[in-house]
């Protein structure tokens, strides 16, 4: 035991393995229980793959097929009716669907499907797994920046058992996401600005607000050149800029696709009236999304709790720009704010879980040292804790 | 730990960020070309608007398509008789369509429904691009009921009833405009002619088929 505990303190590698096992372990017992509990016990897999994972397999395994897609029959039947009046099978929402999920994952699950000669379902669980694996190592690198040593694990603990950390180990884009962004981010603080204009492609390919980033590399290159700099394109500029302009690449080159598969270069966008999204202001989502007789009544605790976290979420982005990650939580704050012109509260927890940055200063601004604060830390993990089990109830009864 | 600078790169690596930024450059252009050419022409708008929908006969001299959109048929609460034989009662140029689902006798399941037909008329010429329309509803307003006005499937008017009051929802492009409210009709206008670009295109009103029990549309400058 002597002999682990040593271990686990000299080599960090060895100590964030550990960790990742413990809090993948807790979610694993989170799902099982919610398994238990499920009305349909039909495929345990299915007790993994909520929300947006069985499209992405379904891209996985067929891409995206070309069929009689017509924008106009999608967004009028839509308009009015509601979710169970638009599950038949013939629905222009269940044919056209995947048009909004972006391709970087199901590519990649599609490419270790192929390496690994595993059947889809196997290899996204073992894809998304990795990925929550190396996400963890790339959020240990980042912590580095601003933390010193003896803070640098307890923001390791933070953000393993992170609520909304069980959506970076499912097939979805947040498994995807979060470690291309910490990886950008490692890059620009590091001034590897070539790597960031590679990394940035296919992290817009991987979900459309990744184009966002645009304002994190624009932060940081004023941060680190200098306005004058950048604007006469001196030396040292050049890659810089041309992070900036690949930022965009990964979402045109799907875009380009669309357009050659349907005829639509805006079809991922169109598609998101299928989720009753439309163009309106925030203000009209808050109101909307948390009153009674304009929403809903089915859907209104969900509203209302989800619309709270993301205000939560922003208020915390708002305070932490006087921190020194402000470039990221100027990114974070166009990311969260960007989907509340949609309309729609849904997704908007996990929007929002993204925001890992925040635990890094959450855990400069702990002082571990104080037993009431230490205290305090522990009922966070446990809070964090009874959030995935509830998080996950409430994927799977919604 | 923080680089604050990039390091000056030599000759060969400036030349091949400013020819990849070049391409990127055509790449977006291209991309914003294609953009901007599908949303705007006459190509997108049959491809992906006109080939859904059914085109009911329409009496000579009347200056427009009327059109009931297929999507009537997805779901559960289409396989009534809601696209089933649409009357279109004479004399020209009034249109009245007649919905048959109507006579489902209990209201409350009626409204358990909650169906959503939509009824869509094509303005064909110029002339009927310069003429305001009246669309009779036949709805009360007692109840909850909402109306929707759409152009290329882009909601462009609303009107929401609540306890036999009208609530007109402000939209940028002010085609719809309430004609009058009684208790058994709510009517509004349509106008496009201040905004050509809606020449040809789809019209499309939304309203609540069950709950309605007709919709009439008539060129105002005939009289209702």
């Amino acid at each position: 035991m002597h002999k682990i505990k040593n271990t686990l303190s000299k080599n960090p590698a060895a100590y964030i393995f550990a960790l990742y096992c413990i809090s993948r372990f807790v979610i694993l017992i989170a799902i099982l229980f919610t398994y238990i509990f499920k009305e349909e016990k039909n495929n345990i897999f299915d007790t993994f793959c909520i929300n947006d994972c069985r499209s992405y397999l379904e891209i996985a395994e067929n891409f995206y097929v070309k069929s009689d897609y017509n924008i106009f029959v999608i967004q009028t039947s839509v308009s009015t009716v509601k979710n169970e009046e638009i599950q038949g099978e013939f629905s222009p929402f269940q044919v056209h669907k995947n048009y909004a999920f972006f391709p970087a994952l199901p590519i990649l699950i599609a490419l270790s499907t192929k390496l690994l000669s595993l059947g889809h379902e196997t290899t996204a669980v073992i894809l998304s797994q990795s990925l929550a694996l190396c996400g963890m190592f790339l959020f240990h690198a980042f912590s580095k920046i601003i933390l010193p040593e003896n803070k640098q694990r307890h923001a390791l603990w933070l953000y393993a058992f992170w609520p909304f950390g069980i959506y970076f180990s499912l097939p979805m884009s947040e498994s995807l996401f979060v470690p291309l962004m910490l990886a950008v981010f490692l890059a620009v603080r590091h001034g590897h600005w070539g790597l960031a204009a590679l990394l940035v492609i296919p992290l817009s390919a991987t979900r459309s607000s990744g184009f966002f980033i645009v304002i994190y590399l624009l932060a940081e290159a004023l941060r680190q050149f200098g306005w004058r700099a950048l604007l006469r394109l001196e030396p040292g500029t050049e890659k810089a800029i041309l992070a900036f302009a690949t930022s965009g690449l990964g979402l045109g080159l799907y875009m380009q696709y669309q357009y050659y598969l349907e005829g639509d270069a805006l079809a991922f966008s169109h598609m998101q009236s299928a989720w009753w999204r439309f163009f309106t202001f925030p203000w009209v989502t808050i109101i909307e999304g948390a009153t009674p007789f304009l929403s809903d009544a089915s859907r209104l605790p969900s509203q209302i709790m989800e619309t709270l976290i993301w205000l939560c979420f922003l208020v915390a982005l708002f305070k932490s720009l006087r921190s020194q990650l402000r470039s990221e939580c100027l990114f974070l704050l166009a990311l969260l704010i960007f989907p509340s012109f949609t309309g729609q509260t849904l997704s908007l927890v996990r929007f929002s879980g993204v925001a890992v940055p925040l635990l890094v200063i959450l855990a400069e601004r702990l002082d571990t040292a104080d037993v009431i604060k230490r205290a305090r830390l522990y009922a966070l993990f446990a809070f964090c804790l009874w959030s995935v089990a509830t998080f996950l109830r409430i994927n799977l009864t919604f | 730990m923080i680089r604050e600078a990039g390091t000056c790169p030599r000759m060969w690596q400036r030349r091949l960020c400013a020819a990849i930024l070049f391409a990127l450059c055509l790449f977006y252009g291209q991309l914003f070309w294609k953009i901007f050419n599908q949303t705007y022409s006459e190509d997108y708008e049959r491809t992906y608007i006109t080939k859904e929908f059914t085109t009911f006969p329409t009496p000579a001299g009347f200056p427009a398509e009327i059109f009931l959109g297929k999507s009537l048929k997805f779901g559960n609460i289409y396989e009534l008789d809601v696209n089933e034989p649409i009357d279109l009662v004479k004399p020209a140029p009034r249109y009245r369509l007649e919905f048959n689902a109507w006579t489902a006798k209990n209201e409350k399941k009626a409204y358990l429904l909650r169906p959503s037909g939509r009824v869509f008329f094509r303005l064909m010429d110029e002339a009927a691009a310069t003429r305001p329309y009246l669309v009779r509803t036949g709805l009360e307003c007692a109840r909850d009921i909402s109306v929707a006005i759409g152009i290329n499937g882009i909601d462009v008017g609303r009107f929401d009833c609540k306890n036999g009051e009208i609530m007109e929802k402000a939209f940028p492009v002010p085609v719809g405009t309430i004609a009058y409210n009684s208790y058994s009709d709510v009517a509004f206008k349509v106008d496009v002619s201040k905004t050509e670009a809606f020449l040809g295109r789809y019209v499309g009103i939304h309203i609540p088929s069950i709950i309605a029990r007709s919709v009439t549309i008539m060129p105002m400058d005939r009289g209702p």
